[in-house]
């Protein structure tokens, strides 16, 4: 298991974490709504899709690109096949320049490698720097959204962290006190990390820009006070020009928040140059770790993916069983399909293809149109051809072979009856109008929860021939 | 110009209250001067140095303990209702994001259509881009705890901006 | 004008009324209907669950009956036709001759609303709640129809028009029920909880009845309903355009 898979999947409806899902699920959909009206939203989702195909298709060139200017502007680069590599240099970069704290701003992709552990490992303080990833961390807790990574978490439960941590007594309802707090602790880690770790959401290759998207403000500040900025990225964030880069500057703030840009905005291109007093070192890493191999398959539109949450948002499963439940670090639609198509196969992840009604809500909003609920279909063929549950797969052979032909079919139909217990009949002519509370196997788990109804005395095709001849 | 300056003005300060930035338009360089100087009145800024500058502040500080930060931004987008600059020489960055109010001078000029051509504007699409652009979208926030929206997390709580007639 | 009905295995089986009311109502709306006897199902469930090869031959079958004319062909709910238009692209990726075939009886392969309301013409049909006087009605947009084939508004419309019940708002209509096929048995804690979620969100807009056209939702909110002892009926839609149809 990787760093990216903790634990097998646990789908379980989780009430408390649902209250507070259905409340930022609610904020967020009126925020798109709002969002939609302002451009073209189809033709925008277009634009979009095809930047990214763009960039994923022609990825190896454009990284080989990226990398050229990023060094022409100052800055180096290293590539990690793995989470491991990758780790590694971070840390080698850390205790090379006798780096003793560090300012950590948000990064899906530093949660995927398990960067906070092995810095932890090797005696280096990291603090996350982003006001949910702070909370998160503090309590020794996991992110449970690519965007909001507290959003499970209720006020009392911040109130009682900040009380704990400071000794001083927080009222849950007097939220900007509790910011106010983290934001005084914060502010200390920028001003004295030796170095700043961030991810990045857009590398544009043609001018070798690392474009840096946030609300907070603890990106920037990561990215500008400590002597060495080290950014880490999935090779997938490339694109090719700013023409493509412009238009997911705007899209990703629109898809995540509803809002035409982002509260902040940072380019960085290379270290500091011409009087600007920023970090003296810039080193990007550019992670692998499975994007490479998804490249060329049917599960390749996944790359595209910006990184906005809205697909969590949308989905009723995620919001029923909450972030935690995927048990990677990516949840929700997108971790269901990224999670097993980067981790190629292993037992744990081919549970979550599994985690979806397959409604298509994730598909809708998606901006970059990653077809997620056919994703979800592919992922689970693949499952089933690579550790078939015997005996599902006996069943649906029997089905295919009964019902591929009609006398198959209606000998099912005439027999269904029979074949499926006398207690399920008997039960359904007692209630009259043939609903039961108890169903025979392989239905008895609907009736754990649900009555079922029991197929008709008279099969519509009979009746047919009754009656039409 | 002046008409379609105007146009692009006004909707990109439509925008940028939106986001619950501040706004003023002033009909010259010397009167925005004058009205950032009361707006800020005694407390100690961190400021840019920049000819347009001069004579604001009337108590200075460096950037983390300073109450008001004073830039110029180089362009502002009326698509999306951001205000942009490049850090450089005389343009530290900590002055940029640390003090929690932030007082900012834009030339009406300044003001362009879309992000595209503020990018171009920013020198973000040439040969070799300055090291550090930044455009900012109104105050940061949060609303990491239980979704409510708390302004002014590490980066400003309380921007305005001064938008000046004439190429001053 | 001729059509062919595609009853579906689960109206064939569980609800076979709603296909005796599809029937009748189509030809009071001046069709003549064909219940080609050969077809079984469109090969959902096994293709949803990864099974493609079993699907495929299932497939074969609704492909064989259904393309012998080259009359419309029409279903009670949408999620059997997002299959034939949608997964049957990806079924017959590899075979340019079944996928020519599938294109074109996908091409004249409908849901019933959007037939009535599209095709026919027919915004209203008129149809009477078969029940209480003036009962508050949710309707449930089923996901298929609604995402799947981006059928919003003709199953509402055709609502608009039944006389006896009034038709009432409720939060996130076009939220998934849960039911999700196979879903329903595999994760059927989290399908009961959002099975929940939708039958408190009718109750809470003072529905006592909720419609729509997935006989799937049907099964999992009735079953539901029924097992939290709710006043709240459940009915496919045609049970409210044709109510006393048969054949």
């Amino acid at each position: 298991m990787s760093h990216r898979v903790l634990h097998p999947p646990r789908a379980e409806p989780a009430p408390a974490v649902t209250v507070n899902l259905h409340r930022a699920a609610g904020n967020w959909a009126a925020k798109r709504a709002g969002a939609q009206a302002l451009v073209d939203w189809e033709e925008w989702r277009e634009e979009a899709r095809r930047v990214r195909a763009d960039a994923v298709r022609h990825l190896p060139e454009l990284i080989e690109r990226l990398e050229e200017r990023v060094r022409a502007a100052g800055g180096e680069v290293h590539h990690a096949a793995t989470a491991e590599e990758a780790t590694a240099i971070i840390v080698d970069l850390c205790r090379e320049r006798g780096a003793r704290s560090v300012a950590k701003a948000k990064s899906m992709t530093a949660e995927e490698i398990g960067l906070n552990e092995a810095l932890e490992q090797a005696g280096v303080e990291a603090v996350e720097t982003d006001m949910g990833e702070y909370i998160v961390q503090q309590l020794g807790d996991r992110p449970s959204h690519i965007l909001a990574p507290a959003v499970h978490l209720s006020a009392a439960q911040v109130a009682e962290l900040f009380s704990e941590l400071s000794g001083q007594d927080f009222d849950p309802e007097d939220t900007a006190a509790l910011v106010a707090y983290a934001r005084g602790v914060l502010r200390k880690q920028f001003l004295t990390a030796d170095v700043g770790i961030t991810g990045v959401n857009i590398a544009v290759a043609q001018t070798g820009s690392l474009v840096l998207v946030e609300s907070e403000g603890n990106i920037r500040l990561s990215a500008s006070l400590p002597r060495t900025h080290i950014a880490l990225m999935g090779i997938e964030k490339v694109v090719r020009d700013w023409a493509g880069a412009a238009h997911l500057m705007q899209m990703l703030p629109l898809a995540s928040h509803g809002r035409p840009a982002a509260a902040s905005t940072s380019v960085v291109t290379g270290p500091a140059r011409d009087g600007d007093d920023g970090p003296d070192e810039l080193h990007l890493v550019l992670l692998d770790a499975g994007r490479s191999a998804v490249r060329g398959t049917d599960l390749e539109e996944a790359l595209h993916c910006i990184r906005c949450g809205a697909c969590l948002y949308a989905c009723p499963v995620y919001r029923q069983v909450g972030g935690h439940a995927y048990g990677t670090s990516y949840s929700g639609p997108i971790g269901a399909v990224l999670t097993p198509a980067l981790e190629r196969s292993s037992p744990e992840t081919a549970q979550l293809p599994w985690m979806s009604s397959l409604c298509g809500a994730c598909t809708e909003v998606c901006p970059v149109k990653i077809p997620l609920d056919e994703q979800l279909v592919t992922l689970r063929a693949a499952a089933q051809a690579r550790d078939p549950h015997r005996g599902e797969a006996a069943l649906f052979e029997a089905w295919a072979r009964l019902w591929s032909r009609p006398a198959g079919y209606r000998a099912t139909a005439r027999t269904a009856g029979k074949a499926l217990g006398p207690l399920w009949r008997k039960a359904a002519r007692a209630s009259g109008d043939g609903w039961t509370a108890r169903a025979p196997f392989p239905f008895d788990g609907w009736t754990s929860t649900r009555d079922a109804r029991s197929p008709a005395g008279e099969p519509f095709h009979e009746r047919w021939r009754k009656h039409r001849g | 110009m002046g008409e379609r300056s105007l146009d692009l003005v006004d909707e990109w300060r439509a925008r940028w209250e939106e986001l619950d930035g501040r706004a003023h338009r002033i009909e010259s360089l010397e009167e925005a001067q004058a009205l950032a100087r009361e707006m800020i009145g005694t407390a100690t800024v961190a400021r840019w140095e920049d000819a347009r500058l001069g004579g604001i502040a009337q108590a200075q500080a460096q950037a983390p303990e300073a109450e008001v930060s004073l830039l110029v931004a180089d362009v502002a987008v009326a698509d999306t209702g951001q205000v942009g600059w490049a850090h450089g020489a005389g343009r530290p960055r900590g002055a940029g994001v640390l003090p929690s109010r932030q007082v900012i001078l834009l030339s009406q000029d300044a003001v362009v259509a879309s992000l595209a051509d503020a990018l171009a504007r920013l020198g973000a699409t040439a040969t070799s881009p300055p090291s550090s652009l930044v455009l900012i979208a109104g105050p940061s926030r949060t609303a990491d705890i239980e979704q409510r929206v708390i302004r002014g997390v590490h980066a400003p709580r309380e921007i305005d901006v001064l938008v000046y007639r004439g190429t001053g | 004008m001729h059509v062919q009905l595609f009853v579906t295995c689960l109206v064939d089986l569980v609800y076979p009324e709603v296909g005796e009311r599809t029937v009748a109502l189509l030809e009071r709306l001046g069709c003549e209907v064909a219940f080609p006897a050969g077809q079984t199902c469109c090969g959902q469930p096994a293709f949803n669950s990864g099974h493609s090869e079993p699907a495929r031959r299932v497939a074969d079958r609704f492909l064989e009956t259904f393309a012998a004319t080259s009359d419309p062909v029409v279903a009670p709910f949408g999620s059997c036709v997002h299959m034939v238009r949608h997964g049957y692209e990806r079924l017959y990726a590899d075979d340019p001759e079944q996928l020519a075939l599938a294109r074109e009886v996908a091409g004249r392969t409908h849901s019933l609303p959007a037939f009535v309301v599209e095709v026919l013409g027919r915004e209203e049909v008129g149809g009477r709640y078969p029940g209480e006087e003036g009962t508050p009605v949710a309707y449930h947009h089923e996901c298929h129809m609604l995402r799947g084939l981006g059928e919003a508004s003709p199953p509402l419309s055709l609502l608009g028009g039944v006389q006896g019940c009034t038709v009432v708002e409720t939060e996130r209509a076009d939220q998934c029920c849960g039911f999700g096929g196979t879903f329903a048995l595999k994760l059927p804690q989290v399908s009961t909880a959002m099975a929940d979620e939708k039958l408190d969100r009718a109750i809470a807009a003072g529905a006592r009845a909720i419609v729509s056209t997935d006989v799937g939702c049907l099964m999992h909110l009735d079953g539901r309903a029924r097992r939290r002892g709710l006043d709240l009926k459940v009915h496919h839609l045609v049970d409210l355009l044709e109510p006393e149809g048969s054949l």
